[in-house]
C-alpha cells in the first residue's frame, strides 16, 4: 500500500508544478510593481492596460499559487500512496495551458474584467475585442479542467491509504478515543488533512466553476441566452473565494512537513487539529457569501451564514496550527535555515492576514472596508506574506536538507529583512490606504492613494531585489549538491502511513 | 445477506431508482409543451441525468463484479467532459428549437440519461468513491442551473420598493435619463455629478462651460466613441480613459445629456437646446477613436 519514497522522477513532478509556479508568481510580482507605480504617478499606463494587468496579475498569481500548492502536497501524499505521475502530469497541463489563454486575453486583448469576471462585466465593456472573452473563458475552464483531476486523484489516494473517509476523518480517535489509542492505531500524519478537504471541497468547487464557465461561454456564443447575475456572482464567488483559499491550505501540509525537519521532532497529528479541519471541511464552502454583503438582494439569513462559516472555516484550524508550530519550535534547538524563517514568518502572515479578512467578514466591518484597499491588504498578507513564503520555505528546505554547505549569517540576515521587510512595507500601505478609504480597483486613486502607492512600490522593490538575491543563494546551494554528488537524505521524514493505512475500509 | 445477496439487491435499487427518476422526469412534469418554462425543463433534465447516473454506476458495479478492472485513469476524461457537455446541451435558447421536433426531443432526452451514465460509469472505472460525487456533482450542476442559467430573474418587491424609495428626479430633468445615468455614468462621475477628484472628471458646472464653449458635437462625441488623453477640468489635471459607450440607444443617450446638463444646479446655456435622439444618430458612424474625441476637445479651446 505504501510507495517508495521520496524517488527522483516524483520529485522532479513536484519541482515541474513549483518552479513553474514560483517563476509565474515573481513574473506577476513585477506586473503588480508597475500597476502600483502607475497609481504613484511614477509611470502612466492607460486605463485599459491597468485593468488588463490587473486581471493578468489576479488571475495569474491565484494560478500560479495554486501549481504551488498542488505539487508540494501531491509530492507529500506521494511519498506515503502510490499515484500516477502521468495523471499529475495532465492536470499540470492543462492547468499551465489554462494560464496560457487567459494570459493571451489578457496581454494581447486587453481583457480587463478582473480575475473574479463577474457577470455580465466581460461581455459589456467594448474595447477588448470578443475573442479574448473566449480565450479567457475557455482559460478558466482548462483550469477548473486540471484541478478537477487533480483533486479526484488526491481523493483516491488518500481515501485508499488512510483508511477510508472514517480514517481520514480520525472517526474513531474523536468518538471513541480510548478504544482508538488501546487499538494502537494512530492518526494518519497531519499533511493528509488538508490533502482530504481540499480535494473533497475543491471537487464540489469545482463543479460549480464548470456549470459557471459553460454558462458564459453559452452567453458569448449567443448573448440571447440571459443569466442571473446575483445567481452568478455567488457561485463565482463559491469558487473563487474556495480556490483562493484553497491555496493556503495546501501549503500548509508543507509547513507540517518542513518545519519538523528544522526543529527534529515530528509534527503530530492530534484530534483538536483534526477537528479543526473538520471544521475547515464543512464551512469552508459556505464562507463565501461574506463577498456579496453590499448585494441587498441577496437574502439576508445567507448573509449571517457567510459571517459565521468565515469563522468557523478558518480560525479553529488557523489556532491549532499555529499553537502547534510555537510548541514544535519550544524548546527544540530549531535550526534556523532560509527555509524555516519563510515558513513561520508565513504562519505570521496567515495569522495577520486571517483578522484582516476576519474583519473584512464581518458585516459592520465590511460596509467601510470592503470596497477600499483594506481587501488587497488581507489577501496580499495571506497570499504573499504566508503562501508565498510556505513555497519558498518549502523549497528552501528541500535544498538546506541535503546541504553540506549552509546559508552564512549575513545571507540569511540580509534575505530575511529584504524579503521580509518588503512583504512588510508592501501590505502596510494596503493597510493603511484602506483605513484611509482609498477605493480599490481604480487605476487612478483619489488622495491619499497616490503616496501609499509610491511607499508600495519601494516595498515591491525591496521585495524584489530580496527575492533575486535568494534565488542566486538557492542556486549556490542546488549547484553544492550536483558538485558533491552525494545524496543526503531528508533529515527528518514523516512515519510511513501503513498502520494507518491498514486500518479502515478503503475507499474502494 | 450475504455478499452476493447484498450486491444484487444494491444493484437491483439502483437500477430501479434510476428508472423511476427517469419517469419522474418524463411524467411529473409532463411532455414539455412551450409555455414551460426554463427552469421546469432544467429541472427535468436534472431528473434525466439522475436517473442515467443510477443507471451507470449500476452497470460498472455489474460488470466490475464480472470482469475485475484495476484503476483506469484514462476514464477520468469522460468522467469529467460529460458533465459540461450536459450543461452545454441545456443551452437555453435551443429548448424551442427542440421542443417543436419530438423526435429530436426524445433524442435529446435519451442523450441526457447516457451522459449521466457515462459520468458515473466512467468514474467508476477509475474508483468508487469518485462515480458517486460525480453523479452527485452533476445533479447539483443541473440543480443550480434551473435558477441562473437562460432564467431572467423576477422582480423582488422587497427589493422595488428600495428601489422606487430613491429621491425624486428635479422637475428639470426627465426621469429617464437619471436612470440611464445612475446605472451607466454615475460610478465614476458619481450620482451628484461631482467626479472623484484625480480620478473622474466633474460634470456638474464642467457640462455647462463645455456647452457654451461650443462643444456640444464634442459631448456627444466623447460619450459615443469615449476619451483618452489628459485633460483639466477646474484646475485639476485627469488622466483616466472614457470607454465608448455605442451600445446605449440613441435615446438612452439623449436623455442622460440633457439630465446631467440641467441636474446639480446645471443649465443649458442660452441658445442650446436640449439634445435629441436624431442628433446623436447623426453622430453615429463617424468612426473616431477615443484619441481623436481628445483632439477635438482641444479644437473647441478647452484645456
Amino acid at each position: 500500500m505504501s510507495a517508495s519514497t521520496d524517488s527522483f522522477p516524483v520529485r522532479r513532478i513536484m519541482a515541474l508544478y513549483l518552479m513553474t509556479g514560483l517563476a509565474l508568481v515573481v513574473l506577476l510580482m513585477v506586473v503588480g510593481l508597475l500597476m502600483r507605480m502607475s497609481q504613484a504617478g511614477w509611470i502612466r499606463l492607460t486605463s485599459v492596460d491597468f485593468y488588463a494587468l490587473m486581471t493578468l496579475h489576479g488571475a495569474g498569481m491565484i494560478a500560479a499559487l495554486v501549481l504551488c500548492g498542488m505539487g508540494g502536497l501531491w509530492y507529500l501524499i506521494r511519498r506515503e500512496v502510490a499515484m500516477s505521475a502521468s495523471l499529475a502530469l495532465w492536470a499540470y497541463g492543462l492547468a499551465v495551458g489554462g494560464v496560457v489563454l487567459v494570459a493571451a486575453a489578457a496581454a494581447f486583448g486587453k481583457f480587463g474584467a478582473a480575475w473574479t469576471f463577474l457577470y455580465p462585466l466581460p461581455f459589456l465593456n467594448p474595447t477588448w475585442p470578443a475573442w479574448s472573452i473566449g480565450a479567457f473563458l475557455v482559460g478558466m475552464t482548462l483550469i477548473v479542467l486540471g484541478w478537477s483531476v487533480w483533486c479526484i486523484q488526491m481523493l483516491e489516494a488518500v481515501l485508499r491509504g488512510f483508511g477510508g473517509f472514517r480514517g481520514v476523518l480520525g472517526w474513531d480517535a474523536v468518538f471513541t478515543p480510548k478504544a482508538f489509542a488501546a487499538s494502537g492505531r494512530k492518526l494518519p500524519p497531519p499533511q493528509v488533512l488538508p490533502a482530504f478537504v481540499i480535494a473533497l471541497d475543491g471537487l464540489l468547487a469545482a463543479a460549480a466553476a464548470s456549470l459557471l464557465g459553460v454558462a458564459l461561454l453559452v452567453h458569448w456564443l449567443d448573448p440571447s441566452v440571459p443569466l442571473d447575475a446575483l445567481w452568478a456572482k455567488n457561485i463565482t464567488y463559491f469558487f473563487g473565494h474556495d480556490l483562493a483559499n484553497f491555496i493556503i491550505y495546501m501549503l500548509i501540509a508543507q509547513v507540517y512537513v518542513g518545519l519538523p525537519a528544522y526543529a527534529r521532532r515530528p509534527w503530530k497529528n492530534t484530534r483538536v487539529l483534526t477537528l479543526g479541519w473538520w471544521g475547515t471541511l464543512v464551512f469552508l464552502l459556505l464562507a463565501f457569501p461574506h463577498h456579496l454583503y453590499m448585494d441587498f438582494a441577496q437574502p439576508v439569513w445567507i448573509q449571517y451564514l457567510g459571517l459565521g462559516a468565515s469563522y468557523v472555516s478558518s480560525i479553529p484550524v488557523a489556532v491549532v496550527t499555529v499553537f502547534g508550530g510555537l510548541l514544535l519550535v519550544w524548546r527544540s534547538g530549531m535550526r534556523w535555515g532560509l527555509g524555516s524563517i519563510f515558513m513561520y514568518a508565513g504562519m505570521a502572515g496567515w495569522i495577520l492576514g486571517g483578522i484582516g479578512a476576519l474583519l473584512d467578514a464581518t458585516i459592520q466591518f465590511n460596509l467601510h472596508l470592503h470596497n477600499t484597499l483594506w481587501v488587497p491588504a488581507h489577501f496580499h498578507t495571506y497570499l504573499l506574506g504566508a503562501s508565498f513564503l510556505f513555497a519558498i520555505g518549502w523549497v528552501f528546505a528541500m535544498l538546506e536538507g541535503r546541504s553540506e554547505n549552509p546559508t552564512s549569517s549575513a545571507m540569511r540576515w540580509t534575505i530575511g529583512v529584504t524579503v521580509l521587510g518588503g512583504i512588510g512595507l508592501l501590505v502596510a500601505t494596503f493597510y493603511l490606504a484602506g483605513a484611509a478609504s482609498v477605493p480599490r480597483r481604480y487605476d487612478v486613486e483619489p488622495a491619499p492613494g497616490p503616496v501609499f502607492a509610491g511607499w508600495g512600490s519601494v516595498g515591491a522593490i525591496i521585495l524584489l531585489i530580496g527575492l533575486a538575491v535568494a534565488f542566486f543563494e538557492g542556486m549556490r546551494i542546488w549547484r553544492g549538491l550536483k558538485q558533491a554528488r552525494t545524496h543526503v537524505e531528508w533529515p527528518w521524514s514523516p512515519e510511513p502511513a501503513t498502520q494507518t493505512a491498514r486500518s479502515g475500509g478503503g475507499a474502494r | 445477506m450475504t455478499g452476493s445477496r447484498r450486491f444484487a439487491a444494491g444493484t437491483i435499487a439502483l437500477v430501479l431508482i434510476g428508472y423511476v427518476s427517469i419517469v419522474v422526469a418524463w411524467l411529473h412534469l409532463g411532455l414539455p409543451s412551450p409555455d414551460h418554462s426554463i427552469k421546469d425543463h432544467h429541472l427535468q433534465h436534472l431528473f434525466f441525468l439522475i436517473g442515467g447516473g443510477l443507471w451507470g454506476i449500476a452497470l460498472a458495479r455489474w460488470l466490475a463484479r464480472r470482469h475485475p478492472h484495476g484503476q483506469q485513469s484514462a476514464w477520468l476524461a469522460p468522467a469529467l467532459l460529460a458533465p459540461m457537455a450536459a450543461m452545454f446541451l441545456m443551452w437555453p435558447s435551443a429548448y424551442p428549437y427542440v421542443e417543436s421536433r419530438p423526435f429530436l426531443h426524445a433524442s435529446m432526452h435519451l442523450v441526457f440519461v447516457g451522459l449521466g451514465a457515462l459520468t458515473t460509469f466512467a468514474g467508476y472505472r477509475y474508483t468508487r468513491v469518485v462515480s458517486w460525487l460525480l453523479g452527485g456533482s452533476l445533479a447539483v450542476m443541473a440543480w443550480l442551473a434551473a435558477f441562473f442559467f437562460g432564467v431572467t430573474p423576477q422582480p423582488d418587491p422587497a427589493v422595488e420598493a428600495i428601489i422606487n424609495a430613491r429621491p425624486v428626479a428635479p422637475a428639470t430633468a426627465s426621469a429617464h435619463g437619471q436612470k440611464v445615468f445612475d446605472q451607466i455614468c454615475a460610478s465614476c462621475h458619481m450620482p451628484t455629478g461631482a467626479g472623484l477628484p484625480g480620478a473622474f472628471p466633474p460634470l456638474a458646472g464642467h457640462l455647462p462651460e463645455l456647452l457654451a464653449a461650443g462643444g456640444r458635437d464634442y459631448v456627444k462625441q466623447v460619450v459615443l466613441y469615449g476619451l483618452q488623453g489628459a485633460i483639466t477640468v477646474g484646475g485639476q489635471t485627469y488622466n483616466s480613459v472614457m470607454p465608448p459607450w455605442q451600445q446605449l440607444s440613441d435615446q438612452e443617450i439623449a436623455d442622460a445629456l440633457n439630465y446631467a446638463a440641467t441636474a446639480w444646479g446645471n443649465a443649458l446655456p442660452a441658445g442650446e437646446s436640449s439634445f435629441e435622439a436624431s442628433e446623436i444618430a447623426a453622430a453615429r458612424g463617424q468612426g473616431l477613436n477615443a484619441q481623436q474625441v481628445h483632439d477635438a476637445r482641444e479644437r473647441v479651446g478647452l484645456p
